[in-house]
């Protein structure tokens, strides 16, 4: 059999398309197929243990729609970035404005910062419920010994999804600096050596220079920090592990309840449809970020 | 109280640490008291409310099962696999490493344990115990959880906490049911 002459240029790029195709067979099969797959469950009433599983509609979505647990469960997820953002941004921001005004020692304070990015999020969540415990955490015996009163902290459901969601931005703040440091480094010195001929200083440099071009940097972080958010599940089950999103469903996420649904009570097309709306609400709010956040800005 | 003390069995642990005087648990917790505490423990029977009054005691359980799916010589190898874990052997092994009491007749009927200072009072319970019917088992055992914390943390008053749950805990029944008519 002869094989046809093909260019050098042609040979390359079959070689590249041969090697994409291997990570494309595995992404299709390990993740678009069951994403697919679950929209199809999501139309079914799919008891996992259950022989039939009847096709019904969009009533799994109506019967989401009445349940209190879920319509918590969302609102407690919107909560959770309303609150979120905004302090992860504002700290992120700010940490990582001081650190480039720092020469010595920023390497150490970035990694220091930066370590429980990379600290296993179970462990992180487990040490974090034992400092918000109410009789014997530190957080309280700190409190007692100033002479506070004492709090409970993830006992309560007015306190807990707070609770929470400081540890998301404990957790996540040294990624965000990272970002942010990098955002900073990108933007000219001549800008504000400049402006600062024509007398702008301090807050004008910041309001006018820096957070105009650090806008991309911005709506990355905001996107990436909402969808965290919005997926967060490990550390609520961790840190309410007795009460799964607890106390009251204070702390319950939608990620969560569709745990709930699909492995604790088997109710797989329930779980489905709420991921389906997950899904639809983290498209629409990722594309509505990008479209409200993204300004070009030309200097 | 579900948190009282941090981690997964977090009233146990903290009855083994020497934290919590008095806990209600199950035969199954034995074998990890028996083995992480230090300072001397004893069993005795749920108290009853009133001075000589009725005594109430709940009795978990669990089945072991054939699925529909095991035919021909997998289920008679299932079967026979069965009858083994259900025998007197396997089940008094059971029962001195776990501390759950065996599901057979002849153990629970043997007086040397009835006499035994922390199996007897489960054993002399389980003639009182009622046993739950789950159809849902998370989903019920969310109900009670709230109804204690509707009361622990929002001081509602248990009465009105206890029927709510009744009345939640009786809409996963019906329907199930309805879904499952009894045969």
């Amino acid at each position: 059999m002869s094989v046809p002459q093909l260019r050098l240029g042609t040979r390359r790029a079959l070689w590249a398309y041969t090697f994409l195709f291997v990570p494309l067979l595995f992404y299709i099969a390990i993740r678009l197929g069951p994403a697919f797959s679950s929209l199809y469950i999501s139309l079914h009433e799919w008891n996992l243990i259950s022989p039939s599983k009847p096709f019904v509609g969009l009533q799994n979505f109506r019967l989401l729609a009445r349940d209190p647990r879920f319509v918590q469960a969302a609102v407690n997820t919107v909560r959770y970035v309303l609150v979120g953002i905004p302090v992860q941004m504002a700290l992120g921001l700010a940490v990582a404005v001081l650190l480039q005004r720092i020469n010595r020692f920023r390497g150490l304070f970035r990694a220091l910062y930066f370590m429980p990015f990379v600290t296993p999020v179970v462990a992180a969540a487990w040490v974090w419920q034992w400092m918000y415990s109410e009789s014997f955490g530190p957080l309280n015996e700190i409190l007692a010994t100033v002479g506070l009163p004492l709090q409970p902290f993830l006992r309560s459901p007015g306190q807990a999804l707070y609770a929470v969601a400081a540890m998301i931005i404990w957790q996540y703040l040294g990624f965000q600096i990272v970002i942010f440091l990098a955002g900073l480094e990108a933007i000219p010195r001549v800008y504000y050596e400049a402006a600062e001929v024509d007398g702008a200083s301090g807050w004008r440099l910041f309001r006018h220079i820096t957070v105009p071009l650090l806008n991309p940097t911005l709506v990355f972080s905001v996107v990436y920090g909402t969808i965290v958010f919005l997926q967060l599940f490990t550390q609520v089950l961790n840190m309410t592990f007795g009460d799964q999103g607890g106390p009251l469903a204070g702390t319950l996420t939608v990620v969560l309840y569709v745990y709930q649904l699909g492995f604790q009570r088997f109710m797989m097309g329930e779980a489905a449809a709420a991921t389906a709306v997950l899904f639809v609400a983290i498209l629409g709010i990722t594309l509505l970020q990008i479209r409200v956040l993204s300004k070009p800005v030309e200097y | 109280m579900i948190d009282f003390f941090p981690g997964g069995n977090g009233y146990r642990d903290a009855f083994m640490a020497g934290r919590a005087g008095m806990i209600v648990d199950g035969s199954f917790a034995i074998g990890s008291i028996r083995a992480g505490t230090k300072a001397g423990w004893g069993v005795t029977e749920l108290p009853r409310r009133t001075l000589g009054g009725e005594p109430s005691n709940f009795g978990s359980y669990w089945v072991h099962g054939l699925t529909v799916h095991a035919q021909g010589a997998r289920r008679d190898a299932a079967i026979k696999f069965l009858k083994f874990l259900t025998s007197e052997q396997v089940q008094r092994l059971w029962l001195q490493q776990v501390g759950e009491l065996p599901a057979s007749r002849k153990l629970v009927n043997d007086p040397q344990l009835a006499a035994d200072a922390l199996y007897g009072p489960f054993i002399r319970g389980l003639a009182y115990a009622r046993a739950t019917f789950f159809v849902d088992e998370s989903a019920q055992r969310q109900v009670l959880v709230d109804a204690v914390n509707e009361v622990v943390v929002n001081n509602k008053s248990p009465r009105q906490a206890l029927d709510e749950a009744a009345a939640k805990e009786q809409k996963i029944l019906d329907e199930f049911w309805k879904k499952h008519p009894a045969k």
